[in-house]
């Protein structure tokens, strides 16, 4: 497994960034232009002042070994002892310092790592099927695409200035595992006479006004991943919508042209990049299902009943006779840094050199030599307590939630830790329901894929008699498919309260008649909702203000209920805000600062505006005529022929 | 509202404007005012209120355009002689700004109809020639809780003063129309032509201040000038509790018709 390479301009980048937090301790820079660097860099700020999270890009959701164990000890040195493994297939650091950033950042570089694109409106990390090169259903490995397409769109200064994010994916299988039917741009392996290449979907994904891909290309040649992709990006970028980030993603585009302009632009693009020629992406296909590990396989110690257990819960058998994969369920994603360490150096003594990320927060190792399963067993056993429970304890979802997105309506995380409880003390045999999507997003933004699960929650508010009360929308029924994804539909309303009663009516149901359906997904598609339907309704009661307060708190909440303190932000985990660009070349004087004027009066207090102005009179003027009227000028820089200034709001 | 780009570029002078900008013209151009006279001092209120993209312009007035009328009146052309006064107005608003709506009462303003005319404007320009007229407006608008600009010219003389509601109203100064004859008429008195230009101006200015909210307008205040020797000078007064009309105990309850000189002065004013 080769990893990711690394642009040759990421030191010069991080160096530039480098001397911007200089400025900004010099007081010279406000907190709003470093923070318009620093969110591309995979930068956010956490709720705790000077403490900032660090995303570090995994491409396709793969990280070596040696590069794990490494990103532990960092996370040690300059965080606080965790790591958290995000729904887009990375790692992340959390309560990093100002001061400790470059320095996290320089680290990571040295071990093949880099943050670049892991926040703000860039290309962000392209992901493939958690199984990819094991999975006995797919075409082929597509792992090694997604790798070289990082590689290029990464040393592409076009990925960091989108007018919104950009989320690529790719799937070896018409089961669609890794979303391409849900994403910016999707690959889906085929092979066409004998020939391997992808169908192409486009402008789909989850979050605000959710929508699945639109079939864009039947058939590609893979030698045609780099111009396609690149030409979604590039109309992406001159036709995206940058006034407003939540009409901003490709699908509105989509919608904004019309089908058929959006194809027309995507052709003359594409067009465009075959025309001036590229290189097609250097595929290092390993072999199958890569490198096989070698070394001193330790023995098998056994211990019974747990053992059995758990190799029927985490443990599949590969197309490769003799090796296993093996999922390692961690609660909500977070995993200690001496825990990750210890589960890394055991996967070096076999030689093993890849750990995978899945979408719903688990480590997931591959190629593990059957004798070396038992000794793995006692190794995770003290450090991952969720292996010696049901898969759901891996596989429940939730986003950051309210805690810490300024976004959030309920505390997501806390209901998770909730219906965690709920499941040690229920009594339900929970490895019936299996390793169900269970996903929580603490507002309707996707941050927790609700609308791509089985059973999906998103935060929301209700009242009774003027008071304000957490609640949930639940969707059901999800089918993700190369054939037609179809995404989870809400069904109603429940307070934060009821529902883990809810939920455990509910699989208490589906496990008295288990035996009736093919899978819980299964039943969820069919009567299940109807079950489900009828149990909301036995937990609508909520208790009036007065008599019972217990509904009127949030799970995990010392406080009654209120979105106070609620912004514009964004979700996981950090504060996001889109840098909106004004192109005003051309434009004379003084019309350039009436547009800007213009531009201005469309954002709140905070927001930045980027004016890009001539030369001569415009950068003469135009500056000056802003700050007189009390905005603040962040920065103004020469690009080539003409000027960037960077205007926050007053 | 979101400008389209021939707005910004129309609009663009007053967009600059720190006390304007988009904020302010998106009010401007959802604002709307009633011009009651299209004469000498309604003839440059519309003009100027077209050109800054007042939203909607009603224009009140009965007469057709006359040949004496057009030393002073500048909306009106010589063709225009013999039309009626709102229609050749309307012609020259929808030239200047395709984006005003206007519409016309073709009609002497009385008692009886007034009321009907000016509740759905937020704004109330008096250009009109008569104390009568004065007072009605004064009194309908007290009534009907809408400012309101008075304004009265006279040879060369002018005098000007926005009423909003809760301040000093028209009659709290002039209790009530002078008897009939007790002042010239405008055919005995005779007007410069540019003092209803400079008067008209000054109220365009008042409406525009009104409906952008900025600045301070000529409220609790009068404005007089006299152009023959061009010196301006400013009268401060206060609400009268005893005023007839906006008093604490009013004896004006309902809209009637007052009888005086067509064109009065001191100033009633000579549109
Ligand atoms: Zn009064």
């Amino acid at each position: 497994m080769s990893g990711y390479k690394l642009p040759p301009n990421l030191g010069d980048e991080i160096g530039a960034l480098e001397a911007l937090i200089f400025k900004f301790k010099a007081g010279k820079i406000s907190a709003a232009e470093l923070k318009t660097h620093r969110v591309p860099f995979g930068v956010y700020e956490q709720r705790e002042p000077d403490t900032y999270m660090v995303r570090i890009r995994c491409a396709g959701g793969s990280i070596a070994v040696s590069q794990l164990k490494a990103v532990a000890a960092i996370a040690a040195q300059y965080g606080v002892g965790d790591l958290h493994i995000t729904s887009r297939q990375e790692l992340q650091i959390h309560y990093v310092k100002l001061d400790d950033l470059v320095t996290v950042m320089r680290r990571l570089k040295e071990i093949g790592l880099a943050t670049r694109g892991g926040g703000g409106n860039t290309v962000r990390n392209i992901v493939v099927p958690v199984d990819a090169g094991i999975d006995p259903d797919e075409v082929f490995d597509v792992t090694p695409y997604a790798l070289a397409l990082t590689d290029r769109f990464i040393a592409e200064p076009d990925s960091w200035n989108l007018p919104r994010k950009f989320k690529i994916s790719f799937s070896g299988s018409s089961q669609d595992k890794g979303y391409a039917t849900l994403s910016d741009a999707g690959f889906l392996a085929q092979i066409k006479d004998g020939r391997r290449g992808f169908a192409v979907y486009a402008a789909g994904g989850l979050g605000g006004k959710p929508e699945a891909s639109h079939l864009l290309l039947e058939f590609i040649d893979a030698d045609k991943v780099y111009p396609v992709a690149k030409a979604l990006r590039n109309i992406f970028w001159k036709y995206g919508n940058r006034h407003n980030k939540h009409a901003a993603r490709l699908r509105f585009l989509w919608h904004t042209l019309g089908e058929e302009d959006f194809r027309k632009c995507f052709h003359e693009e594409l067009g465009a990049i075959e025309s001036a020629g590229y290189l097609p992406l250097e595929i290092n296909v390993p072999e199958k299902g890569g490198v096989l590990p070698q070394g001193n396989v330790p023995v098998d110690p056994g211990d019974g009943q747990g053992f059995a257990l758990w190799q029927k819960r985490c443990v599949r058998s590969q197309p490769q006779p003799g090796f296993y994969a093996v999922l390692v369920p961690v609660e909500l994603g977070f995993v200690g840094c001496a825990a990750t360490a210890r589960l890394a150096e055991f996967l070096e003594t076999l030689g093993s050199d890849e750990v995978r990320l899945t979408k719903d927060q688990n480590f997931f190792l591959r190629h593990i030599p059957a004798p070396a399963l038992g000794p793995l067993y006692q190794v995770l056993q003290a450090d991952f307590p969720a292996v010696r429970k049901p898969a759901i304890y891996g596989s429940l979802l939730s986003c950051a939630g309210a805690s810490t997105c300024q976004l959030g309506i309920c505390l997501s995380r806390s209901l998770a830790k909730a219906l965690l409880r709920m499941f040690d003390t229920a009594k339900l045999d929970l490895d019936a329901v299996g390793g169900i999507k269970l996903n929580i997003s603490g507002c309707p933004n996707s941050c927790g894929h609700h609308q791509a699960a089985d059973l999906g929650f998103a935060g929301k508010t209700l009242r009774k008699d003027g008071h304000m009360l957490p609640a949930y929308t639940i969707f059901t029924g999800a089918m993700i498919h190369a054939t037609g994804t179809v995404l989870a539909q809400a069904l109603g309303d429940v307070p934060a309260k009821a529902l883990p009663g809810v939920v455990q009516a509910f699989f208490a149901g589906y496990i008295s008649k288990s035996g009736e359906h093919a899978s819980f997904r299964a039943y969820i598609q069919g009567e299940g909702r109807e079950d489900l339907r009828r149990i909301l309704e036995q937990h609508q009661a909520v208790p009036d203000f007065e008599l019972d307060k217990n509904y009127y708190f949030d799970w995990g909440a010392d406080k009654i209920f209120s979105l106070e303190g609620r912004g514009a932000g964004e979700c996981s985990a950090g504060k996001e805000f889109t840098v909106i660009v004004k192109d005003l070349r051309g434009v004379l004087c003084p019309l350039n600062f009436v547009k800007t004027k213009v531009e201005l009066s469309k954002l709140k207090a905070g927001d930045v505006l980027e004016v890009w102005l001539d030369d001569g009179a415009p950068i003469e003027n135009v500056p000056g005529s802003v700050k007189a009227e009390g905005h603040n000028i962040l920065s103004q820089e020469k690009a080539g022929t003409y000027w960037k200034v960077l205007i926050e709001k007053k | 509202m979101e400008l389209n780009e021939a707005q910004v570029e129309r609009y663009s002078r007053h967009i600059i404007l720190g006390d304007v900008g988009v904020e302010g013209q998106a009010k401007i151009l959802a604002g709307k005012v009633l011009i009651i006279g299209t004469g000498g001092l309604g003839a440059p209120v519309a003009l100027y209120l077209a050109a800054a993209g007042v939203g909607t312009i009603g224009l009140a007035d009965g007469d057709v355009v006359d040949l004496s009328n057009l030393q002073r009146q500048v909306i009106h052309f010589t063709p225009d002689v013999g039309r009626a006064k709102v229609l050749s107005a309307k012609e020259k608003i929808a030239a200047i700004n395709p984006d005003v709506n206007v519409i016309t009462y073709q009609t002497r303003v009385d008692a009886s109809n007034i009321a009907g005319i000016i509740k759905d404007y937020d704004f109330v320009v008096d250009g009109t020639d008569n104390f009568a007229a004065k007072f009605l407006i004064n009194d309908a608008c007290v009534l009907g809780g809408k400012p309101f600009s008075h304004g009265g010219i006279l040879r060369f003389d002018g005098q000007t003063l926005t009423y909003v509601p809760g301040h000093a109203c028209y009659r709290c100064i002039f209790k009530a129309p002078p008897p009939p004859g007790a002042v010239p008429t405008c055919s005995q008195a005779g007007i410069l032509g540019a003092v209803a230009g400079m008067l008209g101006t000054i109220q365009a200015a008042e409406v525009l201040r009104y409906l952008i909210g900025r600045g301070k307008l000529l409220v609790d205040r009068i404005l007089i000038f006299n152009a023959l020797d061009m010196k301006f000078r400013e009268v401060g007064f206060k609400r009268d509790p005893h005023c007839p009309v906006c008093g604490d105990q009013p004896s004006i309850k309902a809209l009637s018709d007052e009888r005086s000189a067509v064109c009065g002065t001191k100033f009633g004013g000579c549109g």
